[in-house]
């Protein structure tokens, strides 16, 4: 029977068992978790946060997960990799493996800002720990500052509103969601939200002084509770120190294989191959995660596969503000607005190579098909590809294909 | 597993499916009091692609992406094999809407994900659409 231990316990193991299990029914797999619980669904802390889930539905395919996957958890952390005797060392114990799944995710980065040790009540947003914390802290009242108005930043808030109107959003970018949107998005989602939100943007703090932040512009902001929300690093230490090639994230290939022998990584830890781009980089996203882990594990088990579908894709809903987007907005820019919705395309050399919608998002994973899979525009047009996509843009042949239950698009 | 199968050639462009599907899916047992002066959101939507009609629901997928992307679970196959929604764990995100190749996943106006479950969710049992579409253009067999 073959030996598989995977390090992490979230969506990319997740992703893994689910491959292993889909080859070799009989396998033996021990999952090391660091964050000792059970899987659960990190996206979902600032939906707990906000009472729109409970702590019991964060784990998102029950507390008993593992068990029902006939997997056996060790709630530790792993301090060491052997790739010559091939163990894993966790908690003192040794772990053998025959193949190896590192799913050590990342790290809220905190930068050394001065002061940062005089402030009381300081947290990160990113685990289900982290969220209990704040909310512990919440609970008690005060003014909260939120620092770095990304993804994490702003669902933070979203969350946070749930106990106190007193936020402030400092970013040092001149609008929110820097990173997951376009100038002209960004500046509609700042716009919505200016109403609730109380952004401080092209704000670079300079320091702390107890309870208070101070910019560089000389404004100084007092609060009660400091969220830094200021993106994550992966950890990458496991691998690096045993030789394994790392840039920001582990290097894999399309098998999801990192350089070192029966050693995959896949997730959050990673850098992998995106197609729009056609190069590696450091996705971060949870379908990322699961479908990584997944062609890791077939792969494990002995079943070839490989990943070159992946892009960068992003759905929320932030305040009521619907964000859905794909791909990289590179290359020629169609708009549309449609009512209140704002939709942009970006194509080039005649294909789809990313979108971004504000608002309604009926069938936009049709558009992000047309991204992983590099579809020819073609004839179509890309205003009406923005405005009535449907299944009607796929060539007929292969739409009456998948209709008929002859292939899967 | 039993799915759902769509033969184009034999669509009428009746919508007839959409409105079966309504009335399954209303908890009502009387298609004039599920219906009458109602906007209805199907699960099956008649599309057409200016010459020929088709119907579109929840393909089934062996590897369905809407599962892969979903972050509360609400999405799951159930032990046939079908993608199933719990609308008690969704949280609205909408990451199977931005992922599904077909578009036959939705956020309805409660804010959750919605899809055809084949009718195996309401107690009619078997699809309603295949049972009344009038050319036999919707099908529901072992493939």
């Amino acid at each position: 029977m073959k030996k598989y231990v995977l390090i992490g316990g979230s969506i990319a193991t997740k992703g893994a068992i689910e491959g292993i299990l889909s080859v070799d029914k009989s396998a033996d797999i021990t999952v090391i978790c660091g964050e000792k619980r059970p899987l659960y669904s990190r996206p979902l802390i600032s939906y707990a946060l906000e009472k729109k889930t409970t702590d019991e539905k964060m784990f998102f395919h029950g507390e008993d997960y593992y068990e029902k996957k006939g997997v056996k958890a060790v709630y530790g952390v792993a301090e060491k990799v052997d790739p010559e005797e091939k163990v894993v060392i966790a908690e003192g114990k040794e772990y053998p493996y025959d193949e190896l799944l590192v799913a050590t995710g990342s790290k809220p980065f905190v930068p050394p800002i001065k002061g940062l040790e005089s402030v009381t009540k300081k947290h990160t947003f990113y685990t289900m720990d982290d969220m209990l914390a704040l909310r512990a802290d919440l609970e008690k009242g005060g003014k909260v500052l939120i620092v770095g108005a990304g993804l994490i930043g702003m669902k933070c808030a979203e969350g946070v509103k749930e106990y106190t109107d007193d936020i402030v959003i400092a970013d040092m970018a001149p609008r929110p969601l820097p990173a997951a949107t376009t100038p002209e998005a960004g500046a509609i989602v700042q716009e919505r939200l200016s109403s609730i939100i109380d952004f401080r943007l092209n704000a670079a703090l300079d320091h702390f002084d107890g309870n208070k932040a101070v910019f560089g512009s000389g404004e100084e902001i007092e609060f009660d509770i400091l969220v830094l929300a200021l993106g994550v690093r992966p950890q990458v230490g496991l691998l690096k120190e045993i030789g394994a090639e790392v840039n920001r994230g582990i290097i894999v290939n399309e098998k999801m294989q990192t350089n070192l022998p029966h050693i995959y990584a896949a997730g959050d830890v990673v850098e992998s191959y995106e197609a729009v781009g056609e190069s590696k980089r450091l996705l971060q996203l949870f379908p990322s995660a699961y479908l990584g882990g997944k062609t890791a594990g077939k792969n494990m088990a002995g079943e070839e596969c490989v990943f070159l579908t992946d892009i960068p894709m992003n759905a929320t809903n932030l305040f009521g503000v619907r964000i859905t987007s794909a791909g990289l907005f590179v290359g020629e820019k169609t708009e549309v607005t449609v009512g209140e919705d704002y939709r942009a395309l970006y194509a080039e050399g005649g294909v789809i190579k990313g979108f971004i919608l504000i608002g309604d998002s009926t069938r936009a994973g049709i558009l992000t098909d047309f991204i992983r899979k590099k579809r020819p525009i073609g004839e179509s047009d890309t205003k009406e590809l923005l405005a009535g996509r449907d299944l009607s843009v796929y060539p007929a042949d292969e739409r009456r294909a998948a209709l008929g239950g002859k292939y899967e698009i | 597993m039993k799915k759902i199968y769509v033969k184009e050639e034999w669509c009428l462009g009746c919508h007839l499916c959409e409105f079966e599907c309504a009335y399954a899916n209303s908890g009502i047992g009387n298609i004039v009091l599920a219906l009458k002066d109602k906007e209805i959101d199907p699960n099956v939507k008649v599309l057409s692609d200016g010459k020929i009609t088709f119907a579109v629901s929840c393909r089934h997928c062996d590897e369905p992406l809407c599962i892969s992307a979903c972050i509360s679970g609400a999405l799951s196959k159930d032990e046939t094999g079908a993608v199933m929604v719990d609308k008690s764990k969704c949280v609205g995100c909408g990451s199977c809407v931005m992922v599904c190749p077909y578009g036959a996943v939705r956020i309805t106006k409660e804010g959750t994900a919605n899809k055809c479950q084949l009718c195996m969710n309401n107690s009619c049992g078997e699809p309603l659409c295949v049972k009344k579409c009038p050319n036999g253009a919707i099908v529901y067999e072992e493939k």
